[in-house]
């Protein structure tokens, strides 16, 4: 391996490596947060909205026409 | 045969910062040679199958494998050389407007996210890494990537923040200006100025007040306080940072990004179309006219340059012809609606330009960053409706305009407007006329010390004429 290779070769400065991590830190936890509410409110709507099933309704009307 | 006794290739002038290999000219084409330094990144980067999508995607330059290295000497260091597709014209990021400059963020922050799924990184975040052919964004730097080692920190992450971050933002809380930051501070916009120049309003930006506020504090308190030896500084570089947590900065960046629009000022040239002088007859006229001229112009041209391009209306004329068009102007508004503009030509790059104080050669010794001048010739130059500003509204004396045109072109398609046209004449209304050679004489004379004539021509319903010029020497 290359001894440079050790470090990149840009040098981030110290308040970069500290701050990046901590901005990180909160920035993933909210969208990590942010899409395990959306996930449990999409499961919540699917929980309460099964009789209205779109297929459902379609099959509904098919066979009012009939 | 190839000549084992050629020297080895020198690295282009801003190719000296990464040791995984660099760029070099041969024979008028640009090659990137890979050292071994480089090799363990490049295979990964060509057998994970990022390379094949980036290509993809269109967001990458392609590149072959030179197969007869040895024409370009014997390197020790070398692992391959590789020659990618060329860049009709290089520009750079002190000459792309607010959209182009928010792109190539944003094709930066693609092209990491992509290479994550793939093991690996962007190891640095230069927007010189960055082109433009035509309107697209495409990353160049081949050697960019590096296989990511989990808990490592993101090393592009301070330059992305300089690069785009700061400038961006910069403009979007003053004017379109601060654009040209990026021209007196090549290696990006210091976070500790952007600090100082936001005002503090932009705190209220989630992203600025991250990536700007509290990484320049961070920065500031451990230039006075923190990593004092060697040891304490290697602590801080070798501080794992989680996979959630390097995703979390990345969307946090993009979100930012995305968040950042463009100034609210106005320009002089934004709404240019809607105030020339140009009865619509007229204006189709100088449109046939132009035309007409580039058909006289042989062999056909490969680069048409615009000189005062506004949004391109004149630029396209070239570029619909399928000519490379850089169509330059100092308006950065005028720059940025060419640029999104849907019904354009693919073949034309807008840009900033003042022709009045060009873009110099900029970097260490002067080298790394080529001047307008470095990078023509232009086989044709337009220049419409823009010789009285550089000569009333700048007091520029018609032959020094002429060295300028001798300097950027091959031929000149000029427009002369002269006195008693009612743009000079606003022009003239509140100063003093000190410009007794202002005149169609004077002008042709001032372009036969470097052009021959090749044709002159009255623009129906206007006072103004059309020239074609060509260089003699």
């Amino acid at each position: 391996m290359h001894e440079l290779f050790n470090f990149a070769y840009l040098d981030p400065s110290t308040g970069s490596i500290v701050i990046q991590s901590l901005i990180g830190v909160i920035a993933g936890v909210t969208v990590f947060g942010r899409n395990a509410i959306m996930q449990m409110r999409i499961k919540a709507k699917r929980l309460f909205s099964k009789d209205d099933k779109p297929e459902v309704k379609v099959k509904a009307k098919a066979e009012t026409k009939q | 045969m190839p000549d084992t006794t050629a020297a080895a290739p020198t690295p282009h002038a801003s190719s000296y910062r990464d040791p995984a290999g660099f760029v070099f000219r041969h024979k008028d084409v640009i090659y990137r040679q890979v050292n071994k330094a480089g090799q363990k990144d490049f295979e990964h980067f060509i057998a994970s199958g990022l390379y094949d999508e980036l290509v993809a995607k269109q967001l990458i330059i392609p590149h072959v494998t030179a197969k007869k290295s040895a024409e370009f000497g014997q390197d020790a260091d070398r692992f391959l050389i590789i020659k990618p597709d060329q860049i009709p014209f290089i520009s750079y990021p002190y000459e792309w407007s607010f959209p182009q400059l928010k792109d190539a963020a944003l094709l930066t922050l693609r092209i990491q996210e992509i290479a994550m799924k793939h093991g690996m990184v962007l190891k640095d975040a230069s927007a010189y890494n960055v082109q433009f052919i035509g309107k697209r964004a495409v990353f160049i730097d081949t050697l960019s990537f590096a296989i990511y080692e989990t808990g490592k920190p993101w090393d592009g992450y301070k330059q992305f923040c300089e690069h785009f971050v700061a400038p961006l933002a910069i403009a979007r809380y003053t004017t379109y200006d601060a654009l040209k930051l990026l021209q007196a501070h090549i290696e990006g916009v210091p976070l500790q100025l952007a600090n100082k120049i936001l005002p503090k309003r932009a705190k209220f930006n989630a992203g600025i007040f991250s990536h700007i506020y509290l990484h320049s504090a961070s920065q500031r308190r451990f230039e006075k306080s923190g990593a004092k030896t060697k040891n304490e500084a290697q602590e801080v570089k070798t501080r794992p940072m989680s996979s959630l947590a390097f995703q979390g900065l990345m969307a946090s960046l993009e979100r930012t990004v995305k968040s950042l629009a463009p100034p609210k000022s106005q320009t002089e040239w934004g709404n240019y179309y809607d105030f020339t002088n140009y009865s619509e007859k007229g204006f189709k006229e100088k449109h046939a006219m132009v035309g007409k001229m580039m058909k006289l112009i042989t062999p056909t041209p490969a680069v048409v340059w615009d000189f005062g391009a506004n949004n391109g209306e004149f630029s396209q004329i070239a570029a619909k012809q399928g000519i490379y068009t850089v169509a330059w102007d100092i308006d950065p508004i005028a720059v940025g609606r060419n640029y999104l503009h849907k019904e354009h030509s693919d073949t034309m790059l807008p840009l900033i330009q003042d022709c009045v104080n060009p873009s110099p050669a900029l970097g260490w010794m002067g080298t790394e960053r080529d001047s307008l001048f470095e990078r023509g010739p232009a086989d044709v130059t337009f220049v419409l409706a823009l010789i009285h500003h550089l000569a009333i509204g700048r007091n520029l004396p018609l032959p020094r305009i002429a060295d300028f045109l001798a300097a950027t072109s091959k031929h000149v398609i000029i427009e002369f407007v002269p006195k008693g046209d009612s743009k000079v004449d606003i022009l003239l209304a509140s100063r003093k006329d000190i410009f007794p050679e202002y005149d169609i004489e004077h002008f042709e004379a001032a372009m036969k010390k470097h052009f021959k004539l090749i044709k002159k021509e009255a623009i129906p319903h206007t006072k103004r004429t059309l020239f074609l010029f060509k260089k003699t020497s």
